[in-house]
Formats: structure tokens, sequence, C-alpha cells
């Protein structure tokens, strides 16, 4: 109790060094003495950034690097639907088109924020839609460093938040909240985001496995804006400390509000994705 | 000069076609593979192979209209086999018009439906003809032309197909061909039940929905059977022999099919039933050709219920390995059991499925199947892996391990017929 009550103010005198960055932050974020409520309300603000966004497509290549340096290269696309109600998860549709013998391969998915997703497959070698169990969490996405969670779409509600400093992040001042999954089947105890105070945008994330030891860290770079104010990055880079293994995601394309329905986002959709 | 207008009009007219291509989206893809396989165990006749070299291919060429609403999708598929003249064959897997909007979908011309969950035994799939010299597990479909609607909602998906054509089953060389299962099927002297024949008034309906974790699929179908019933064709002098096998004729009858297909998807457990009650005339067996059908017998309507179902279940990322193992335990049920003219009148099938999910998606399958009433067995291993960005290996081998009895001591006959006719299959593929 009496430690607390002395961090308090050593802490208040940090922030008051730092003007610049308490001047960035969004107004109206609970302060330092509530870090629970500051992590989820900073989630909340990035969550914000992306309110109305519609609908997008693009494009996606993927550069899988083993220790050994051995690359190979994997090309996917992406069609996401907003979903108009915001307790319920986005509707997306994944297109893989490289290596080409698994090209018109497609993944429907229906994300929920605490009830499992709902997920087909389509298998275009046997004309086949497949409902496939969404358990499948901390497995490898298509033999990358990336897991099947870090694609899933990040609401809110998936995480309990914990505000644990801010610091400078580049040229940039960033907060770092450390999340912890509410969700099942996660391969992480919790996971380390670096967010910037000005775009409110992920800048880094340190995940921590099962065992609480440190994994892997991936980098966001490369942020463009659209339509004045939807920011995605177009370079992700995931290193895992423990395979040395890496993986980048370079984004291209990226369109917004291109008139994608709810019709494009159902079985008969499925089969004829290409 | 009377001929200027109309060469402007024919230019005008071939620039603007050439303007429309050049809007249209264009995709071409496929794979060209070389396949290789071998019986290692004595055929039943010397004139038959014991190993074949095969070349195949396939390329699938789609012309979309920017919008994306029309669509022609051709897809010709073709393989040469040195040694086995009927697995040299040629099939337009798809050649159709797609058009789309909105909810609405309608195809015209030929096309793949898959229709099921189960694994082993697709018991309501009923829409393409199997490629039957193709592969032995089922799986490959011959294009079936068709006429489809369907219509998607929140209520729901319904899609209606009209089925103007019938296309047989092939089957392997009646000399050369493997596997063979001791008998041969002359094309020539193929029966249909209707007066059209290949010409068909087929039709085909099926709805599909899905309730939180359950996937449910109804379906009606109306038409010729794809599966034939065989027969020994009489006067059996006229049937001649090839091989010293016995020549049979198919006959396709008419049948009419209910069929229901469910998955609950909780977790990591897949839960699958599929079920179909069908009914169609059958030929009674002649008591004088070992109770075999032949075509001297008279026809009876036979009501039939089939079912198969279990579960799939799945330890993802196995002790953190990032490889996943599934568990596939499916029972296969006839009412005829015994007398059923194909294997699975009372059968289990386990199949254990490994995927490493590594950069070049190695993955290994194991199927066993087990006749609960004669305790014969059959196994099957399948391993793949990719090579470099455009090459694929694939090692298949199939054998029947035991063949048993029934409770009245009879052999099995399905398994005894293939018991030497184990197979290992080698692809590789490439794929651009």
């Amino acid at each position: 109790m009496s430690f607390s009550f002395k961090l308090t103010p050593l802490f208040t005198a940090a922030a008051l060094l730092l003007p610049s960055a308490a001047l960035a932050e969004r107004a109206g974020l609970p302060g330092a003495n509530e870090p629970e409520a500051r992590g989820k309300a900073i989630a909340e603000v990035t969550d914000a950034t992306n309110l109305g966004f519609g609908d997008t497509t693009s494009e996606m290549e993927m550069v899988l690097t083993n220790a050994n340096g051995d690359v190979s290269e994997r090309r996917l696309r992406f069609n996401t639907l907003e979903n108009k109600d915001v307790t319920d998860g986005d509707w997306s549709m994944m297109i893989f088109d490289e290596p080409a013998d698994v090209a018109g391969t497609a993944m429907l998915t229906y994300a929920h924020i605490l009830d499992p997703d709902e997920q087909w497959m389509y298998l275009p070698a046997l004309k086949r839609v497949k409902r496939i169990s969404s358990v499948n969490k901390s497995g490898p996405f298509m033999g990358s460093e990336f897991a099947f969670e870090d694609f899933s779409s990040q609401e809110v509600g998936k995480f309990s938040y914990k505000w644990l400093r801010d610091e400078p992040c580049g040229e940039l001042t960033c907060h770092v909240v450390e999340r912890r999954p509410l969700y099942k089947h996660s391969g992480y105890t919790r996971t380390v985001a670096w967010t910037d105070t000005t775009h409110y945008q992920s800048r880094k994330v340190v995940y921590y496995d099962r065992k609480d030891a440190l994994l892997k860290t991936l980098t966001f770079g490369d942020y463009q804006q659209y339509l004045d104010k939807y920011w995605r990055a177009h370079e992700l880079f995931m290193e895992n400390h423990v395979t040395k293994k890496t993986t980048l995601l370079r984004w291209d394309d990226y369109a917004f509000r291109t008139g994608l329905t709810a019709e494009d986002f159902t079985q008969n959709s499925l089969k004829r994705a290409r | 000069m009377a001929l200027r207008p109309a060469i402007g009009a024919l230019a005008a007219c071939c620039m603007l076609c050439a303007g429309s291509a050049i809007a249209l989206d264009i995709d071409f893809e496929g794979n060209l593979e070389l396949e290789l396989r071998s019986f290692p165990k004595e055929a039943r006749h010397a004139e038959m192979e014991d190993n074949f070299i095969a070349l195949a291919g396939e390329v699938e060429l789609g012309l979309f209209s920017p919008s994306g609403r029309h669509a022609v999708i051709v897809k010709p598929f073709a393989r040469y086999d040195k040694h086995d003249h009927e697995r040299s064959h040629a099939d337009l897997r798809e050649a159709k018009y797609r058009y789309v909007n909105g909810p609405f979908e309608a195809t015209i011309g030929a096309d793949k439906e898959f229709w099921g969950v189960t694994e082993f035994l697709h018991l309501v799939d009923i829409i393409n003809q199997t490629d039957n010299v193709e592969s032995t597990d089922g799986e490959q479909k011959l294009g079936q032309p068709m006429v489809k609607f369907s219509y998607a909602s929140r209520y729901g998906t319904l899609t209606a197909y009209a089925l103007p054509f019938f296309r047989i089953r092939q089957y392997v060389d009646p000399k050369k061909g493997r596997p063979n299962g001791g008998f041969i099927v002359d094309d020539n002297t193929t029966l249909f039940e209707s007066g059209e024949g290949r010409r068909t008034d087929d039709y085909a309906l099926r709805y599909q929905n899905n309730f939180g974790p359950f996937d449910i699929g109804l379906s009606w179908f109306d038409g010729t059977a794809r599966d034939p019933q065989l027969l020994v064709p009489f006067p059996p002098e006229a049937s001649g022999l090839a091989n010293g096998l016995p020549m049979l004729q198919a006959h396709y009858a008419y049948l009419t099919q209910a069929g229901l297909d469910v998955q609950a998807t909780l977790g990591p457990w897949l839960l699958k039933l599929e079920a179909t009650q069908a009914s169609e005339n059958r030929y009674l067996p002649d008591p004088d050709f070992a109770d075999r059908p032949s075509t001297r017998m008279a026809q009876e309507e036979v009501d039939i219920f089939r079912a198969t179902g279990g579960f799939e279940y799945t330890f993802y990322n196995l002790f953190d390995s990032g490889t996943d193992l599934g568990l596939v335990a499916e029972y296969m049920y006839d009412e005829r059991k015994d007398d059923a003219p194909h294997p699975f009148g009372n059968d289990i099938g386990i199949g254990l499925r490994w995927t490493a999910n590594d950069p070049q998606s190695t993955a290994i399958l194991f199927g066993g199947l087990i006749d609960l009433d004669t305790d014969s067995s059959s196994i099957s291993l399948e391993a793949e892996r990719r090579l470099g960005r455009s090459f694929k290996a694939i090692l298949e081998a199939r054998f029947i391990d035991k063949v048993g009895e029934n409770d009245d001591g009879e052999e099995d006959a399905f398994a005894a017929a293939l018991a030497d006719e184990d197979s290992i299959r080698f692809r590789l593929a490439y794929y651009f």
C-alpha cells in the first residue's frame, strides 16, 4: 500500500517531463491510476478509428524465411465486410492464389466476440465446402510464423487489458498495453502491444507463449491512410525468437467501400471465389 | 464502293469485340502430372500389366465480366495411360456459363456439384458420375451437363438442377487394366431403364442452411441411378469372356432418392451424418449364376435405406509442435447388409490425418476399413508434400489386409475380388 502511494506521485512527475506525450494522447482516457480501464480505453480508441469502414478488398504477399535463409512465398486476397452490429464480429473471405497447388482454396469466416467463429473452407479440387472447426487458434497459418489468431479480427471484447506505461516509439509516443486473450485455445498467456498516441495504430506486438516465455515480435510498417480516416499497415514483420524464422506480410491494392454486401459472403459466393 | 461501309462496320464491330475482350478478366491455370502405378501381387491373367505409366493434365480457363456477373469457365482434363487404353480418356470437368445477380445464380453447361459432409463414403452426393478409371476412392467425377438455379437467402440456399444427359461409368481396360475386380463390363451392352437412354429428364433439388453449430442439407433426386446394377447377360454365350473373366452388363435403373446430411461443429468435434432413402427397380438374383442377377430375371422395386455417420476430432498444434493430428471414425450402414451390391453394408472406417503445417504443406493420411460382418479389412496410406514452388509429390498405397468370412462361413466376395489388386501410386504434379 505504502509502496504504490509513493509510486503514484513519482509517475505524475515523470508524465510532466513528457508534455508532448501527455498532450498528444486522446482526451478523456482514464489515468495511470486505473491501468485496466486505461488499457481497455486505448483499445476502444483504436477500434473506433476503424468504425464505418464498410468493406475492404486487399491483396497480400507472404514471405516465409527459415533460420537457414530459405524463402517461400504465398499470395492471398482478403474481402472484409464490417458488421453493423458492433456486438458481433466482421465477415471475411480469404482466397489463396499461391502456391499454385492451393489456388482457389478459400475460407469464409463469420467472426464473433467470445463465441467461436463460424468458418467454412472451400476445396476446389473436390468442389466441396466444408464447415471447419474454429478452435485452431494457435496453429501456424499456411506454415508461417503467424498463428490463426493473429489473423482473426481483434475485437476489443476478446481480451482483458492492462496499461503498463507510455514511452517514445520512433518519432511517436506509444501506449504500452498488456493484453490477455479471453477466448479459449489461445497460444499466448499475454501479448504486449505498442499503440501510438497520434493515430492510435499498432506499432509493435510482443507475444508470450503459454509458459509466459518470449515467443515472437510483430512490427507494423508503411502505414497509409484511406478515405482520410482509415489507417492500414502495409508491412507486417513477424520474428519468431525461438525458431529464428520470420514472416513478412506485404499488403497491396487496398480498396474501401467497394460495394460488397452480405450476399458476397455466402457458401455460394465461397464456391465462386477466385 | 458499296462494300466500304460494310467493311467499316465490320472493323468497328471487331474493335468493339476487341474492346470488350480486353475488359474481360481472364484466369488461366492448371497442372500436369506424371503417374506411376504398380501392382506388386501377381495378376489374375498373364496379359494384365503390373506397372503402369501415365501422363495427365487439367487446365482451367475462366472469362469474367468486370462486374463478376457473367462468367464462362472451361476446364478440360485428359489422361494418357501407356498400358490401359480405357484410362486414356478426356473429359470436360466444367464447361459452363454462369450468371450471378445478388442472391441468384444460374449455370448452364457441364459442372461438378458436391453434396455431403462425411469422409469415407459419400451417400447423398449424386449429381456427377464417378470417374471410375481415374482413382479407386471415388472422389474423381465426370462433368455433368446441367441447368442450375440457386437462390441464397437468410432462410438458406435452395438449388434446382435439370440434368438432361446421363453419363455412364467407365471401367479399366478388360485385358490389361488394373485393379480388376474379377469381371469385365462391356460399354456396348449398357442397358437403361429410361426409354430415352442417355438423354434424360433427370432433376434434383437441394436445400442447405446453417443454424449456429449445425449445417443441414436436404436433397431430392429423380432420374437415372449413377451406380449401375451389374448383370450376367442372357443367353450367356452372347456374353463372351475376356481373360477368362465374366463379362457383365451394366444396367442403369430409374432411381428416386431423398437425402439428409447434417454436421454439428462443436469446438474441435465435427459430428456428421448422411442418410438416404432410395427406391429403384433391381433385377433379382439368378440361381443358375451363383445368385448373381441376370437379364432374364424379373425386376423388383426395392426401397433402400443407407446411412453413414461419425466424428472428426482434431488435435490442433499438437504439443505446441505446430502440427495437427486429426482423427476420423465413421460407420457405414445399408439395410441390405451382406446382400448390398457394394462393400459398405456394415463397416467402420478409421482415419488419421497428420498435417505438418510446414512451408511444404506435408501431410500424411492413414485410412482403415473394417467390415463388421466378415472382419475383412483394407488399409490405405497417402502422403503428399510440395517440392519447391510449383511441384507436388503424392504417394498412395492401398491394400487388402484381410479377406474374412461371414457367420455362415462365406468368404467376403468384395475383399476376395481385390485381394491381389494391392497398389502403389506415385504422382509428381506441376502446377501453373
